[in-house]
């Protein structure tokens, strides 16, 4: 998960709030695209 | 818990590595996946090489080693210590405690509270408090704050989640009453329903090490390790930093009427650079002000890690004159602390091999 996130921060310029790494944030594409609109990422 | 003390200070800061230093690169060896996702791990997380002891070092030899180079250095007497307070969770047997084979293999007085106290990473904030309440006493007026591990005797090297971060060290930080020091500020919080995400499984008394307890095993996350090793739900103790580590610090500088732009230096335990780099982001506070060089220099030595960041990378400075510093640490128990306090000027400040 962490290099996931590492690799998000980076590909969409934002950096994703420590306290939304959890499981469940990663658990499908959906849940990902919701976590990445929630810490402002442009989609 | 919220602490004030006054009229006491930190006046010298030594730490103690294994002279042991082993790579990342050499690690991946023993690990069950692909070298490009583990090479991609020390990237993210700044795994680079660590310090271990070899087989047979205990807790007591690296302390014991630090004290015998400041005595003979002359900078510290023996019969100068009103007490000593050892923060491990790797002692030596136990029963003694760790803090009386030290006294007793320097021949320090018979006149010396020593104390054993079983924490982790936490453990400098915890050691630091309870060294400032002993100097509330008239007859104390000098104490010797032991942090030391020696856990990578207790990790698999087959774990990718625990092995790659783990360093042995230990520090001695002398703590000192001084009429007319400024105000220190801590707090501390403690949550034993979640103890299981960083624990020991066997070797207590609740589960005594047997046979079966030393058979490694795969729980699923293709790491290998057994019931007598350490054990850690990297997952949740990163959420319980997140979560809790921000507010702590925001509840220290209001307690303290402080700002947070007015630290000059934030030291906090070092877990791995990622997550230092998330409680950056997460407090609007510039990396910059916060060292995170220690685990891909040393590894993660538990309560040792604030020392050695101050050793590596402040003494000079330290030496010749102060900062304005915030301490945190957060770890197995879980426990959590934090600390507002003027460091330095330090009469020593550096790091020293123990062969």
């Amino acid at each position: 998960v962490i290099t996931l996130v590492a690799a998000l921060d980076q590909a969409f310029s934002t950096s994703i709030d420590g306290t939304d790494i959890t499981p469940d944030n990663f658990r499908n594409l959906e849940a990902i695209r919701r976590l990445l609109g929630k810490n402002g990422a442009k989609l | 818990v919220n602490f004030r003390f006054q009229d006491k200070k930190i006046t010298g800061i030594l730490t103690v590595l294994p002279e042991h230093e082993q790579k990342f690169v050499d690690d991946m060896k023993n690990f069950n996946f692909p070298e490009a996702r583990s090479l991609k791990l020390k990237q993210v997380m700044g795994y680079d090489k660590h310090r271990l002891v070899t087989a047979g070092t205990c807790a007591s030899d690296l302390a014991i080693f630090g004290f015998r180079h400041l005595i003979e250095k002359e900078l510290l007497a023996p019969d100068g210590l009103d007490a000593m307070i050892v923060v491990t969770q790797s002692p030596d047997y136990f029963m003694p405690p760790t803090s009386n084979v030290i006294q007793g293999e320097l021949g320090l007085k018979q006149d010396a509270f020593c104390m054993d106290i079983n924490q982790g990473c936490a453990g400098f904030v915890i050691g630091l408090i309870q060294a400032f309440l002993m100097l509330e006493q008239e007859s104390v007026s000098r104490v010797a704050l032991v942090n030391v591990d020696v856990l990578s005797r207790k990790v698999s090297t087959k774990d990718r989640n625990s092995y790659p971060l783990t360093g042995d060290a230990a520090s001695i930080t002398i703590i000192e009453s001084d009429p007319g020091a400024g105000p220190i500020y801590a707090n501390l919080k403690m949550d034993g329903t979640r103890r299981e995400i960083l624990i020991i499984p066997a070797g207590g008394l609740r589960m005594p090490s047997t046979p079966e307890t030393a058979v490694l095993e795969d729980v699923g996350d293709g790491n290998l390790r057994a019931k007598d090793h350490l054990r850690m739900d990297g997952t949740a103790v990163f959420n319980f930093a997140q979560v809790e580590v921000p507010p702590m610090i925001e509840s220290l500088m209001q307690f303290a009427r402080a700002d947070i732009n007015q630290v000059d230096w934030f030291l906090f335990h070092q877990p791995n650079k990622f997550m230092l780099q998330k409680l950056c982001d997460k407090m609007k506070v510039p990396f910059a002000k916060m060292p995170s060089n220690v685990v891909e220099n040393f590894g993660n030595a538990s309560g040792v890690t604030i020392p050695t960041a101050i050793s590596f990378n402040l003494a000079e400075q330290l030496r010749s004159g102060g900062v304005t510093a915030c301490l945190a640490a957060f770890g197995s128990g879980l426990t959590w602390g934090s600390m507002l306090l003027r460091l330095g000027p330090l009469a020593f400040c550096s790091m020293i091999d123990y062969r």
